[in-house]
């Protein structure tokens, strides 16, 4: 394969994180909902739709698979609580992270970014995690003093291979729900779990289906990386997919990709609000970040789906009633 | 046991029958979805049991009342081809249901609302081409003003629930439970006019003749007096009740589906307040990322309740049934004690 000889993931790796994740209480297998174009509105262009509920996964979105795995592969001794656990993250990792650990009885710090809202600190102070907040550019500083001075196990939120074979178990459930899967839509953030389940169905033998990463125009990481051949640092604009919206993609996130993600498409922020609003309206509670796959083949932009099988992974549930409302105004129609 | 059982069900004269279920399940196969049934850790640990959540809040229009609507439209179409339309009268998810099936199946369709109901639900049902008639929130208003509808347009009334084939149709969703999974000791079911209850509570019995079916309903509706009676005890005329389950409203059981509840369903009906739905639908909206309206988290709410605590802990097993969705994101009522 090309692309940098060190940075690689084989089958086994997914198929043993995958056992791990199988094994691990803080995991569950999510449902799969099957044939649902009609209720997205989308009958007579002849695709069949089928949507992965990660929303459902424990914390709230996909995160808790790789770190459940990023866990696993941590020694021993730092899992017996004499050391803590240090992550960077203003959303649904740190809010993974805090919650793995206290099911495990163990302690540790997120640094957050210090225009995050207050209740995500609130949250993660409620499972006993401690939180620093502080000006972006000091996140990297701080969890390097963490881990240099007090001994902390430093978790990357996102650019880690562990991590990111913890991923690719959704891959391999989305396989075993739909065999025949042609086209598969992931939201795409730092680029791991996109990364992760394309490695899992490519490496499986399902070389013929297309996994396609789907991030907002604000922040087009993944996307300006390809056109750069490097892993990109960009300036996000603001977006209601805030979770989607790293300032830079990770060299192991950027290797993998480019191995196995067949494709980058961007949407707006009109089209992921109107998917939150569509899939309340269906039932689920879905936050931008997570809609963005529904808002990409809504927006017509996968190109002809006719005749094509399916999978759009809806990446996270996390939003309150007040934020639904200050996006979505109007009353849903069933 | 199971052969005198449901021996003793096809000589009690019900209004429907597990035959009439099974033939419902084929028909209507096709045409909905055969919703999933989710399950929460935490709510097995605050429960103490293992509960199941059959989702009909991801059914086709929002809510279970498809499968009735459904399956007596087809059912008319069947016997009676001159037949030009249906009408009903309905809070929400039977109007929007009878409309879709209708629509479906070529035909028009009147719906007769209380002039209480939300906005999204009167919304839903005209746009699936239904024509609203807006009545008072009693019942009596309601089942008048649909009798002038039908004699004015010809159009058949279709019953929310005292109909053999929406009671029938209802009971597929029992037999999909009892498929999806095994074991279960225990089903609780809303109940309002008695169609789901009726229905869920035929089609698990002749499955699994020991299940338990428990009525979960809003304080007020008084059902346990009447079963332990075995006597409607409700006054009259017939009552509204004033909950925020507004799918849950008629205090009354129906005609057919009475008889059915009184033999099938346990005397211990689980009774829950206002604040108690509210808990549960919140619930359910954080930690299961389901939208539910409030008549489908009443089920949330019964299981959590200090009464279903105390049950027996031979039940180890006990499905939910989450009615419906239909209920607008700015009307989730949580909202404003946060």
């Amino acid at each position: 394969m090309s692309g940098d000889a060190e940075i690689s993931i084989s089958f086994s790796d997914i198929q043993k994180a995958r056992r791990v994740v199988e094994q691990s209480h803080a995991v569950v297998r999510t449902p799969t909902l099957l044939h649902m174009q009609h209720r997205l509105g989308q009958q007579s262009s002849g695709v069949d739709i089928n949507l992965k509920l990660e929303n459902m996964q424990r914390s709230g979105s996909f995160k808790m698979r790789g770190l459940a795995n990023q866990l696993a592969g941590v020694s021993g001794s730092a899992l017996d609580g004499s050391r803590q656990f240090v992550t960077m993250s203003a959303g649904n990792y740190g809010r993974a992270f805090a919650q793995a650990l206290n099911e495990r009885k163990l302690k540790g710090v997120v640094c957050m970014p210090e225009n995050a809202p207050a209740n995500r600190s609130q949250l993660i102070r409620g499972y006993g995690i401690a939180v620093e907040r502080m000006p972006a550019t000091e996140l990297m500083k701080a969890v390097n003093r963490h881990v240099s001075e007090d001994g902390m196990t430093f978790l990357h939120p996102f650019d880690d291979m562990n991590l990111i074979q913890g991923y690719g178990s959704c891959g391999l459930e989305i396989l075993e729900d739909v065999p025949d899967v042609d086209i598969v839509l992931v939201c795409c953030g730092g680029g791991g779990f996109v990364s992760g389940i394309a490695a899992a169905i490519k490496l499986s033998g399902k070389t013929d289906c297309k996994v396609i990463a789907v991030e907002p125009e604000a922040a087009p990481s993944l996307y300006q990386s390809r056109i750069d051949g490097s892993p990109a640092t960009i300036k996000p604009r603001p977006t209601v997919a805030a979770g989607l919206a790293p300032p830079f993609t990770g060299k192991i996130c950027f290797e993998l990709a480019k191995q196995f993600v067949d494709d980058v498409v961007l949407v707006g922020e009109d089209e992921i609000i109107s998917a939150v609003g569509i899939l309340y309206g269906i039932g689920l509670v879905v936050e931008p970040s997570g809609a963005a796959g529904v808002a990409a083949l809504l927006s017509g932009c996968i190109g002809d789906v006719s005749g094509k099988r399916v999978v759009i992974v809806l990446t996270g549930g996390n939003v309150s009633p007040k934020e639904l409302n200050s996006w979505v105004p109007e009353n849903i129609e069933k | 046991c199971t052969r005198r059982l449901v021996d003793a069900m096809s000589v009690a004269g019900y209004a429907a029958d597990f035959k009439a279920i099974h033939e419902a399940c084929a028909r209507l196969a096709p045409l909905i979805h055969r919703t999933p049934v989710l399950t929460s850790r935490t709510l097995d640990e605050r429960v103490g049991r293992s509960v199941f959540l059959k989702a009909e809040s991801l059914q086709k229009t929002g809510a279970f009342k498809i499968r009735g609507a459904l399956n007596a439209v087809l059912q008319l179409k069947e016997s009676n081809s001159d037949v030009r339309g249906v009408a009903t009268h309905s809070a929400g998810n039977h109007g929007q249901a009878l409309a879709a099936a209708a629509r479906k199946c070529q035909l028009s369709c009147t719906v007769v609302v209380p002039n209480t109901a939300p906005q999204a639900k009167v919304d839903a049902i005209r746009g699936y081409g239904a024509t609203v008639v807006f009545c008072d929130p009693t019942p009596q208003s309601r089942k008048a003003t649909c009798e002038r509808v039908c004699s004015e347009t010809g159009q058949v009334f279709i019953s929310p629930y005292d109909n053999n084939d929406v009671i029938a149709g209802q009971g597929t969703l029992g037999v999909e439970f009892i498929e999806q999974v095994a074991d279960l000791d225990a089903i609780v079911v809303p109940v309002s006019g008695g169609g789901l209850l009726a229905g869920v509570a035929l089609a698990a019995k002749s499955l699994k003749p020991h299940i338990k079916i428990f009525a979960a309903e809003p304080t007020g509706k008084d059902l346990e007096r009447c079963l332990r009676a075995g006597e409607r005890l409700w006054p009259e005329p017939p009552r509204a009740l004033d909950t925020i389950a507004d799918g849950l409203r008629t205090q009354q059981l129906g005609q057919l589906t009475w008889p059915i509840a009184k033999d099938l369903v346990d005397q211990t009906v689980l009774s829950v307040s206002d604040a108690e739905t509210v808990d549960a639908m919140k619930f359910v909206f954080e930690r299961m990322k389901l939208v539910v309206e409030p008549s489908g988290a009443v089920p949330v709410a019964a299981v959590l309740s200090d009464r279903f605590r105390s049950l027996s802990s031979d039940i180890r097993k006990v499905g939910l049934v989450i009615s419906g969705g239909n209920v607008s994101v700015d009307k989730l009522p949580w909202m404003r004690t946060k």
